[in-house]
């Protein structure tokens, strides 16, 4: 199990006039090897939640067990962030180095590798979300573009090959082709190494296609979870938390308010075809 | 690490003390600053806690507010009363240790001292607690424009006061974002000798720089995109204006204090 968290309550600033209750009772259990997608509007404690996971925040109340660590006062949490990767919001901002080969290492040098395992752990780390080493190690990461310099930040977690990859809206911001670059690259660290995968959003529609679960949030409190066909069945109440379902299901829950018969778990161009020409046969054979 | 920075913070509320005229608030606090330094016994020191008191407590602020904002003031306290308390020397001896002495007289003015740091302290963060940042800054370059024939940029020392203001929240957070982030790659900014830990800023310190350094480019474009020209010329949406309600409080404030000073408290 990767990842186990029981009633988790977190309160941000108690007994001062700016408190906040971030997350509310929250329980949820998370396998080795899945790829989560952790859905919520704008504050509806996505944010807060995984920070727990690698020991940047601490229960108020409840419990959370990542990779066998509990999070709690006094935890390793050298030991536990070399295995949970927590990627940031706009990652790039968090590059300092001289050069890009530089910056990547910098968590290794903090975990005190050997130098050669640090070339080679930056060398595939690189490699792996799409950036030449030999072309890009010398350079200056403030003279990349966005999408590289978001890569190459991304690189520097990955380098510390955590068994968890936790990423925040790591898509914002970008271009469409850099955005399907990244979740292509994702996709095939995941399969190749099998980690566990969290991915939080805001868009249900850039996930839906890559997650094998998706966590919705609402108001510190997990609103819903299951696969994505399921959840997008429930387009109606998802809109009223503030979220949008895929353009995808939002014509296929049209089309069923208009009293077709039409699936709503569709989750890509392919099957949504399929059941357009099922149903359009079955309605001409109706005439 | 962050939290309870008390500069600059505003807590909003309605009362008789917010309400009040920024130039003259800033002139009631100066004019407390200068009377504080001016009497110098226990009685009088008593009245100017009575003061502060009044404000605090007619002002709706949370006493726990107030207390947070001495923290930085610890070790500035502690310091000043040791001082005194070892190197004043007058009163009876309460202790004696070959050269090393303990007399009344410095434990009494090392006590009034930080009494009187405290007030002054508590005091002038009533100012910035009750005063938006806008009607702050808006009240120095009312004083200072009558300086404005011989040279004092008033506007621009506003605004830029404006702007450091607006931006220290902003900032606080973005270090706090840069520092999660560097520590969830292993960087470790509490422990280690004082040169580690300076070397252990630097993964903070650039990226913070470069994105200040960001933010007031796209703050410029901003501005001129909004055809921001300097002072010359611009009206305000706010007009602050000094009501008979104001000048009978400096009025009253001036005159208590002078009384006081006049008596010798």
């Amino acid at each position: 199990m990767s990842i186990i968290a029981a009633n988790l309550t977190h309160i941000y600033s108690p007994d001062t006039p700016w408190t906040a209750k971030a997350l509310d009772d929250v329980s949820l259990e998370i396998q080795d090897g899945e790829i989560i997608g952790l859905i919520g509007h704008t504050g509806s404690g996505k944010s807060t939640l995984i920070q727990h996971f690698n020991g940047l925040l601490k229960p108020t109340s409840g419990s959370v067990q990542v990779q066998g660590f509990k999070v709690e006062k006094g935890v390793n949490l050298r030991r536990l962030r070399q295995k949970v990767g927590l990627v940031f919001q706009y990652p790039e901002h968090q590059l300092f180095e001289e050069t890009v080969a530089i910056d990547v290492a910098f968590g290794l040098k903090n975990a005190g590798l050997p130098r050669e395992e640090i070339q080679e752990r930056v060398e595939h780390a690189l490699r792996a979300v799409g950036i030449d080493y030999e072309t890009f190690k010398d350079r200056s990461p403030f003279e990349l573009s966005g999408g590289q310099m978001r890569r190459v930040a991304i690189a520097g977690v990955l380098a510390m090959q955590p068994e968890v990859l936790i990423l925040d809206e790591p898509t914002a911001g970008l271009d469409p082709q850099s955005r399907n670059d990244l979740l292509a690259h994702l996709r095939r660290i995941q399969q190749e190494r099998g980690i566990t995968l969290i991915i939080v959003s805001h868009s249900m529609d850039e996930v839906a296609a890559m997650v094998s679960r998706i966590i919705v949030m609402d108001k510190g409190r997990i609103y819903a979870q299951g696969r994505p066909g399921e959840i997008f069945r429930h387009g109606q109440e998802l809109r009223q938390i503030g979220l949008d379902v895929p353009p995808l299901t939002q014509l296929m829950l049209a089309l069923r308010a208009r009293g077709q018969d039409l699936p709503t778990d569709i989750l890509n161009l392919e099957e949504a075809r399929a059941a357009i020409s099922k149903w359009r046969k079955g309605g001409q054979a109706n005439v | 690490m962050f939290k309870g920075v008390a500069i600059g913070q505003y807590y909003p509320g309605d009362s008789f003390f917010h309400r009040l005229e920024p130039r003259i608030k800033i002139g009631l606090v100066t004019i407390y600053v200068i009377s504080l330094f001016l009497l110098d016994s226990f009685w009088g020191y008593l009245i100017m806690t009575v003061f502060t008191l009044t404000v605090i407590i007619a002002s709706r602020l949370p006493f726990k507010l107030m207390l947070r904002g001495l923290k930085p003031l610890y070790f500035i306290l502690a310091f000043t009363l040791l001082l005194h308390i070892f190197f004043t020397k007058g009163g009876t001896v309460l202790f004696q240790w070959k050269k090393i002495s303990i007399e009344s007289a410095g434990i009494i003015s090392g006590l009034m001292m930080a009494w009187r740091l405290i007030l002054l302290v508590m005091t002038s963060s009533l100012l910035t607690l009750t005063t938006s940042p806008i009607a702050l800054t808006d009240a120095i370059e009312g004083l200072l424009s009558p300086l404005k024939p011989i040279g004092v940029p008033a506007h621009e020392l506003a605004m830029m006061m404006t702007i450091a203001l607006r931006f220290i929240p902003t900032l606080l957070e973005e270090a706090e974002k840069i520092m999660k982030a560097q520590m969830a790659r292993g960087a470790d900014f509490e422990s280690g000798n004082l040169i580690q830990r300076a070397k252990s800023m630097i993964p903070l310190l650039v990226p913070l720089f470069i994105s200040s350094f960001r933010r007031a480019d796209d703050l410029a474009l901003a501005m001129e995109a909004r055809c921001y020209r300097g002072g010359k010329g611009r009206t305000r949406m706010k007009v602050h204006k000094v009501t008979g309600k104001d000048w009978l409080t400096l009025g009253g404030f001036v005159g208590t204090m002078a009384v006081l000073v006049w008596l010798g408290i």
